[in-house]
């Protein structure tokens, strides 16, 4: 059993990070996420002599957005709207950031920071099937067949999904440039007119 | 060529830019976009998600969540624990457990013990589990009371004498300094009520100890590795000796020591 728990810490714990950003991608909230990936994590080791081989990135992954499906299930009526409408906790707190607290950092800092956070913006306005796929397929390198594992759809249907979210991330961030630069030059022509 | 309505599928490209068409396929594709500016335009914008994407980066690991998890694990131990049936400090009076863990992992001790003859004296889950909370008890209360080592030198011709003198046996000692776990010293333990040696190791802030014993005592070693209250036990034999280690060290790197000290 021992062993077990070594064999797991070698092959499963390696995928820590990517579980808990899959997390927080489909729970849009930092303390669910964590606790998602806990249950997971102890769903997993307990199912752990059932792994037998195959690709333990997929297996984790699988497990977590399995737990955080049946959670979000579970929330509220009114969570689920908000769940597929809303923007993340997170992606607010960015946005509260850059509103309020423009502080001391030099512009590169504050300009990289902008950008993450338009990404993340963008990926949260995404529904929950898209943005999985994204998520899988950018950020964690896996490939169509083992996002097809973890999300349960067949392999065509990820690829269409993942067209579909490439297709209207662009789009959001054309759009979420664009009114950048019409809010730059506003509040430019506003603080000419101002003098 | 300059193809107004291209004929390949935005499926088929998608795939050539994620890796994922095999070899004729991937030649087909990259031949057609050096021709065709649609797909040109399409591979263009896809790259710059892509970078775009790749600069934002995902969440990042919240600290502390590993832990969390790992503690999470330790609950799950093979051996669980009933605090009812052992009471291991009466001498330590309102100590409680977790106290009593806290503090041994403040002085960050890693105790490996030998322990194959409480094997060899006991069977069934409950005994498994005492002889566990021994194992682990005695570790904690070397740490706790600042009793680590009896004998402190890093020199195995001092430590292995001095054992031999007041055992009925002469253990092995080994110093794996060179591959960063030295040898701090060695001290007598008792359990069960039978004296067992222990050699003490260091890692980082953490401590090792292991207790060896003679197979003629040690009889079979049912449980080669437990992990309770926080603390990883492995045992190992050799052609003399049965060996046990317990410590609060990740369980990675105690497993390269038992590796080192003979152990698989």
């Amino acid at each position: 059993l021992a062993d077990r728990r070594i064999e797991f810490e070698e092959v499963i714990m390696p995928h820590l990070a990517a579980a808990h950003d899959l997390a927080r991608w489909l729970m849009r909230h930092p303390q669910d996420a964590e606790d998602v990936v806990q249950e997971a994590y102890l769903k997993a080791f307990r199912a752990f002599d059932r792994y037998a081989d195959g690709h333990p990135k997929a297996w984790i992954l699988a497990i977590v957005r399995n737990t955080a499906m049946s959670r979000l299930s579970r929330r509220p009526a009114s969570g689920k709207v908000v769940a597929l409408h809303e923007f993340d906790d997170e992606v607010g707190g960015y946005l509260d950031v850059a509103l309020h607290d423009p502080g001391p950092r030099p512009d590169a800092v504050l300009l990289a920071n902008e950008q993450r956070e338009s990404v993340h913006r963008a990926i949260a306005q995404l529904t929950p099937p898209l943005r999985e796929v994204i998520v899988l397929r950018e950020f964690h390198e896996l490939s169509y067949q083992q996002i097809a594992v973890v999300v349960g759809a067949p392999v065509g249907t990820v690829m269409s999904r993942l067209a579909r979210a490439r297709d209207r991330l662009l789009r959001l961030l054309t759009e979420a440039a664009r009114a950048q630069e019409q809010g730059d030059r506003s509040s430019l022509e506003m603080r000419i007119k101002g003098r | 060529m300059n193809d107004a309505k291209c004929h390949m599928s935005r499926d088929l490209l998608a795939s050539y830019l994620d890796n994922e068409l095999p070899g004729p396929a991937r030649a087909e594709m990259a031949l057609h976009l050096t021709q065709c500016t649609e797909c040109q335009v399409e591979r263009d914008a896809m790259e710059a998600l892509r970078q775009r994407l790749a600069a934002a980066g995902p969440h990042p690991l919240t600290a502390g969540l590993e832990a969390r998890i790992n503690a999470a694990l330790d609950a799950e131990s093979p051996l669980q624990p009933n605090p009812e049936r052992s009471r291991p400090w009466s001498s330590l009076g309102p100590m409680t457990w977790p106290r009593l863990a806290a503090l041994a992992a403040s002085h960050a001790a890693v105790a490996l013990l030998t322990a194959g003859l409480l094997y060899g004296m006991l069977s069934g889950t409950d005994e498994r589990d005492r002889a566990l909370h021994e194992i682990v008890n005695a570790h904690a209360r070397a740490a706790l009371t600042n009793q680590m080592v009896q004998v402190a030198s890093s020199d195995t011709h001092t430590v292995k004498p001095w054992l031999a003198a007041r055992l009925p046996y002469s253990p092995n000692v080994h110093d794996y300094k060179p591959q960063g776990f030295p040898l701090l010293g060695g001290r007598i333990d008792f359990l069960l009520d039978e004296p067992v040696a222990s050699l003490v190791y260091g890692r980082r802030e953490h401590l090792i100890t292991v207790f060896v014993v003679p197979l003629d005592r040690a009889s079979t070693l049912a449980v080669p590795a437990a992990n309770w209250r926080g603390y990883h036990v492995i045992g190992w034999r050799d052609a003399s000796f049965s060996y046990l280690a317990t410590t609060d060290l990740n369980l990675s790197e105690l497993k390269d020591f038992v590796v080192l000290a003979g152990g698989s």
